[in-house]
């Protein structure tokens, strides 16, 4: 019995096996950008925590990765310290498409899941996302995307240009509005903070949701265009054209982002 | 492998039965089926059984069979747009859910395949099935008991956790060691000593995701895991005359595990709440129970400290769980007494129980319970104190009244941010009238007194069996002073919702059928001392019962 005693405890110390070292964190090279759809909203406590690992990978990755906020329906509504309300008809469609999902905050990574990672293409688990993003950023640069933006009294007309560095097939084009620097209450997991600033707040989504079909087949080395004008009557008063951006994406045949781009509207 | 490992296993089982000449058998269906009617007021909305397809339900179908030592267990799951693996979601799948081969030999038990077991109480290892939250966490693979003498048993076991249809490759391996003593002639000392041993090991395609994890960590809040865990437990149950006392002392290497409390800095600077944290961790757990003439004692006392044991540590919630601690607060069924449940903390957690039950005579008998759960460093979790009264004329009628106290952390139990603890006292009275031996009614009526969450409710019901057979419920749940929590109408005013149920259930023999219609309102589930949140229903439920 003393025998058996004294190997458990040597056994329960752990002392024999070694840690496993961590490797350094790699930057990778390739042109690919990465969008992340943060399914949030203002009564969800843990979504400052998951806005922070979004803001961090931003701060590794710059614009090879773009964000955009998803004020849905689930944990939305406006807080009786709210001045804004970040819901939108647009975000509600936006989130409905992505039910179910387990909880908020989730992030839908280039529209895609993943094997080894958590299930469903909406994932719940912060700690996953950013190895998910870089494995996402190593994957082959298909296409680059060239968006301007300019606003005239008509509206914001958005010129868009698909060229092919693979070949391309069913490609469909989503154009997204965003608004920066809104500062709103946000309720967090031990307070409630008063000037959170909200980034990347979806606002209007002047294609399908599904996409904008705009080429069965791009060859090599061709180029794509796009271009469409969102009617100023669409813009809201309370909305702050000056914070905001046209978030541009190109989906594949099975739905996942092939390639993002960000464009200012006031440059 | 998987497969290859359950067709030998049966053909191994149809070989070994099929050479005897009489077999023994056994089965059971068992039957959900749920039809989902929207109810945005009450916010039984947002799922895809309200929106898409209205029917889901799920099935247990089970077979055993034993001769001459040999017994087998087989049973098949099916799940059809289900909502009891994820309570917002939709889950379809169906398979083998369960396949045993067991053998009893000399002193030897050998079991093969789908294994419900557990060291000690459970602490260090423990598999098991709680269908009401589908947590099915079966060893898949083999164990042994050898009896060493008639007073010590080995067991030895191996295998890796289910996950529903799926096997997660991590495996799970350990050794107790069990012995039986009396000392004594008349009135002996019984001791029941036991020391377990458990080891987890990570495969590489696991490991590699937690270094995933761990590599978006700045250096200060990195920490480098290990491939495998180990956990050992001690422990003893005393026994002598009316006194019966259970001790456990468990403790886990330091081991990988999500603290939602631990703070994180962002490579931005931001700091967060939650990361990995690497520590030791333990339990200590006892339980005395005495019996003197008609009064019976339980004292129990809990302290557990950062023991949170997975098969992944990436996993959350109820999933993947190998260790059970012991809940710490009574299970009762009365629907208002039960809101507020407290889950078992795993992190830090300081727990206390008495309870006390008096049989004064033959009519009159009083319980009282008491139970304290706070964190390590003294935060307030759960307090309740709870007493009963119970009158009865044997073979007429019974009536039994009583009083709740409790005080519950919201903010932690259910992980809502900034909201109050609930204060709430509740009374309730339980009356049952035997009309003959066949035909009887039962009344409740509770009523909760709270200026928390979803405020004061109101609970009435009745349960009329007409015959052995047949009998009707009725119940409804009135929120008759809505809180901060319950719904409001498009001015924004608190609603009063009544929550109704109607229903029959029907006995034919060994056969169950119960139908009701129901409005439920969120609230916290627990079995066996594991809880979850569970949204808000409303529709048909259909179970059955069947057994063969």
């Amino acid at each position: 019995m003393r025998k058996i005693l004294v190997g458990l405890l040597i056994c329960m110390l752990g002392c024999a096996e070694k840690e496993v070292i961590i490797p350094p964190l790699e930057i990778p090279t390739t042109g690919r950008t990465v969008l992340v759809e943060d399914l949030t909203g203002v009564r969800c406590p843990n979504c400052p925590s998951g806005n922070a690992r979004l803001e961090s990978v931003q701060s590794i990755y710059g614009k090879n990765v773009v964000v955009v906020s998803v004020h849905g329906e689930f944990l939305t509504d406006p807080l009786p310290e709210s001045e804004a309300d970040l819901r939108s008809p647009s975000a509600i469609l936006l989130e409905e498409f992505w039910r179910p999902f387990l909880g908020k905050p989730s992030a839908v990574i280039d529209r895609k899941s993943y094997d080894g990672f958590f299930s469903m293409v909406p994932n719940p688990l912060q700690d996953q996302w950013q190895p998910i993003i870089e494995r996402e950023l190593q994957e082959p640069h298909m296409a680059d995307l060239v968006v301007d933006a300019t606003l005239d009294n008509q509206g914001i007309l958005v010129s868009t240009g698909i060229i092919a560095i693979e070949e391309l097939q069913d490609i469909s084009i989503h154009i997204f509005l965003v608004e920066n620097s809104i500062v709103d209450p946000q309720e967090d997991v031990d307070k409630l903070i008063l000037d959170y600033e909200h980034n990347h707040v979806l606002r209007y989504i002047p294609t399908p949701i599904e996409g904008d079909p705009i080429a069965e087949n791009i060859e090599i080395g061709d180029i794509s265009n796009y271009t469409m004008t969102i009617d100023i009557a669409e813009l809201r008063e309370e909305w702050n054209i000056e914070n905001m951006e046209i978030v541009c994406f190109i989906t594949g045949e099975e739905g996942g982002v092939i390639q993002v781009q960000t464009a200012s509207i006031l440059q | 492998m998987y497969k290859g490992f359950v067709t030998i296993a049966l053909l191994a089982v149809f070989t070994a039965l099929s050479s005897q000449d009489k077999l023994q058998w056994s089965g059971s269906v068992d039957m959900n089926v749920n039809y989902f009617i929207e109810d945005t007021v009450i916010g039984a909305t947002d799922i895809p059984q309200y929106e898409e397809d209205h029917l889901g339900g799920e099935w247990w179908i089970n077979f055993n069979a034993a001769y001459k030592g040999y017994s087998l267990n087989l049973r098949g799951d099916i799940f059809q747009n289900s909502n009891l693996l994820n309570p917002t979601g939709s889950y379809s799948d169906a398979g083998l859910g369960r396949f045993r081969l067991a053998k009893s030999f000399n002193n030897i038990d050998l079991q093969v395949g789908y294994i419900y077991d557990q060291i000690g109480s459970g602490i260090i290892f423990r598999s098991y099935e709680e269908r009401p939250q589908l947590i099915d966490n079966a060893l898949i693979g083999g164990a042994i008991d050898v009896g060493l003498t008639d007073y010590l048993t080995v067991k030895g076991i191996y295998g890796y956790q289910k996950e529903q249809f799926d096997i997660n490759r991590n495996v799970i391996r350990g050794v107790s060691m069990e012995g039986f003593w009396e000392l004594g002639k008349d009135n002996p000392v019984s001791i029941v000593p036991g020391i377990g041993y458990i080891n987890r090991q990570l495969t590489d395609e696991n490991m590699a995701g937690i270094v995933d994890v761990l590599r978006t960590y700045i250096d200060e809040d990195r920490t480098l895991p290990r491939f495998n865990v180990y956990l050992g437990n001690l422990f003893n149950t005393l026994t002598y005359k009316g006194i019966s006392w259970y001790t456990e002392w468990a403790i886990k290497s330091r081991e990988l595990f999500f603290d939602p409390q631990a703070i994180r800095t962002e490579i931005t600077g931001r700091k967060v709440f939650g990361k990995y944290v690497k520590r030791l961790g333990s339990v200590f757990y006892s339980s005395l129970g005495l019996s003197v003439g008609n009064l019976g004692i339980t004292l129990e006392g809990k302290r557990t400290s950062n023991f949170n044991f997975r098969t992944n540590p990436l996993y959350r919630q109820n999933i993947g769980l190998v260790s059970f601690i012991p809940p710490m607060a009574q299970e009762l069924s009365y629907r208002l007494l039960s809101r507020y449940s407290p889950a078992t903390q795993d992190l830090s957690e300081w727990a206390f129980q008495a309870d006390f039950k008096y049989k004064i005579d033959k009519r009159w008998s009083v319980d009282f319970n008491i139970s304290d759960i706070q964190t390590l460093d003294q935060t307030p979790l759960y307090t309740e104190l709870y007493m009963s009264v119970l009158y009865k004329i044997p073979r007429k009628w019974q009536l039994r009244t009583g009083l709740q106290f409790i005080d519950y952390n919201q903010e932690v139990y259910q992980l809502k941010p900034l909201v109050p603890r609930v204060r709430a006292v509740t009374g309730f009275a339980d009356f049952l009238y035997r009309f003959n031996s066949k035909r009887n009614i039962k009344m409740e009526l509770q009523y909760m007194d709270t200026e928390q969450d979803f405020g004061s409710w109101l609970f009435l019901s009745s349960e009329i069996a007409v015959s052995r057979r047949l009998s009707f419920e009725a119940s409804g749940m009135y929120n008759t002073d809505p809180g901060k929590e319950s719904p409001v109408d498009s001015d924004g005013n608190k609603l009063k919702i009544l929550y109704p149920t109607f229903g029959l259930t029907y006995n034919h023999g060994s056969m169950r059928y119960n139908v009701r219609y129901v409005k439920q309102v969120e609230g916290i589930v627990c079995t066996g001392g594991i809880c979850r949140l569970e949204p808000a229903f409303s529709g048909i439920r259909l179970t059955s019962n069947i057994r063969l």
